[in-house]
């Protein structure tokens, strides 16, 4: 039997099972109708308990929890786009006649994202008091009507899930890593482990778009290579809310931006050009773009 | 390429699990993934060789047996003949079937090709804004 690839790396998750101690993540975000029951129902499934009372919120000051509650409602909105930028590309994958198992792990991608954004929701309000929602917005994929929509699927695939779902299991990796406040760690595990299935969908698809379009796709992907690894590079290096990343701040879930750097530095170099390579993508000059210059710029 | 912790991790269960890293991608980048909905190949027609004639005067038969024996393999030569006949009739159909599936794959091809010339209906900004988990 092979070895389960998660084994020891998503610890006591159960990927079918359901919370029994389940409650209303973010109430006041809900519609106050029937659909609030099915909406539950479809949460339950594929989560981490949150033991939401357990928070150590009482154990920082009042800049801490500023610091953490901005960062925290920041992550919300991530998660809130993120909701559409699984719907755009399913759009792309179903246009591109994508297998059924692809088409839908990206749909339940979108509702696990609304699922994340609801906890981050939750996280904001524990820090702040504050019951926010986040603002409207709608995530943008690049879309080029003159190329084949294969190549369009598997660029936007690369972005959304190659190149930024892998980033992001990788930070929060390091993230947990830091993290005991036991509510902060429980909601970045729970992201976690379905970050790690938004991953490897991009990972898969990429593998079998390469199987059956061949030397095309592999002209698509590493065309799209560089504008990828720039768009989550954005990301990184975008201004951060105001407020001190304290010793018991790093404790309920938080790293500085000069970290984050050095992980995604070490992520392309380690994870992402290595993974392309071995799938005979050129990735040109992307580890002197993304080396030790830039991961000690901030 | 010695890897980090987080890295070995994520390089494990993400890309090499997804990507399927350890089965070699086909020569050339890729292959034509049909096998298990393209019809098997028409099975080769049975064996109709008819079993080789023994010399009726080295075995001592009678006239009645040789008699016997020219109308089985007359029976045989018809038969191969009608098998034959039914191989290149066989041969003849699969060729224009193949040939209408070619015509149709191009003139689906093309369909397709100017169906991607259209313009989507949802927007777009030239650069792409990513989405990565905000940490700070």
């Amino acid at each position: 039997m092979n070895p389960d690839p998660n084994e020891g790396v998503l610890g006591d998750i159960e990927p079918q099972g359901r919370d029994g101690a389940y409650e209303p993540t973010s109430p006041w975000w809900l519609s106050g109708t029937p659909l609030e029951s099915e909406h539950h129902r479809l949460m339950r499934r594929r989560t981490v308990h949150i033991p939401w009372n357990e928070t150590t919120v009482d154990k920082l000051t009042e800049p801490e929890r500023n610091r953490l509650a901005a960062t925290w409602m920041r992550r919300s909105e991530a998660e809130y786009l993120a909701v559409s930028t699984f719907s755009v590309l399913a759009i792309d994958l179903v246009a591109a006649n994508a297998p059924a198992d692809v088409l839908s792990l990206c749909l339940r991608a979108g509702i696990d994202e609304v699922r994340h954004a609801e906890m981050c929701l939750r996280m904001a309000h524990i820090y702040s008091g504050k019951k926010n929602l986040p603002p409207p917005g709608m995530s943008s994929l690049p879309d080029d009507p003159e190329r084949p929509k294969l190549h369009q699927a598997l660029a936007n695939t690369m972005l959304v899930s190659c190149v930024s779902e892998t980033y992001a299991t990788t930070v929060l990796s390091a993230t947990r890593d830091l993290t005991t406040d036991p509510t902060a760690l429980a909601v970045l595990t729970s992201i976690y482990s379905d970050e790690v299935m938004h991953a490897r969908l991009g990972w898969s698809y990429m593998r079998h778009a390469i199987e059956v379009g061949g030397q095309g796709v592999i002209d698509a992907a590493a065309e799209m290579l560089p504008r990828a690894l720039r768009g989550v590079a954005n990301v990184v290096e975008r201004e951060r809310p105001v407020g001190e990343v304290t010793d018991a701040v790093r404790t309920h879930g938080l790293m500085t931006p000069a970290e984050e750097r050095v992980i995604y530095s070490t992520c392309v170099r380690e994870v992402l050009v290595p993974g392309f390579q071995a799938l005979g993508i050129p990735v040109g000059s992307a580890l002197d773009d993304y080396g030790d210059a830039w991961a000690h710029a901030a | 390429m010695k890897r980090t912790m987080v890295s070995n991790k994520i390089w494990r269960t993400i890309v090499v699990a997804g990507a399927m890293l350890a089965t070699p991608l086909a020569a050339c980048g890729g292959s034509d993934k049909k096998a298990d909905t393209t019809p098997a190949p028409a099975p080769t027609a049975t064996e109709t060789t008819p079993p080789a004639a023994d010399d009726p005067d080295a075995k001592g038969i009678t006239a009645e047996d040789a008699a016997a024996q020219a109308k089985f393999e007359e029976e045989e030569a018809r038969k191969a003949e009608e098998a034959r006949i039914a191989e290149e009739k066989a041969a003849a159909e699969a060729q224009a079937a193949k040939e209408a599936e070619e015509k149709a794959a191009a003139e689906e091809a093309a369909k397709k090709e100017a169906e991607s010339k259209k313009a989507r209906p949802r927007t777009t900004k030239s650069r792409p804004s990513g989405r990565g988990f905000i940490l700070s």
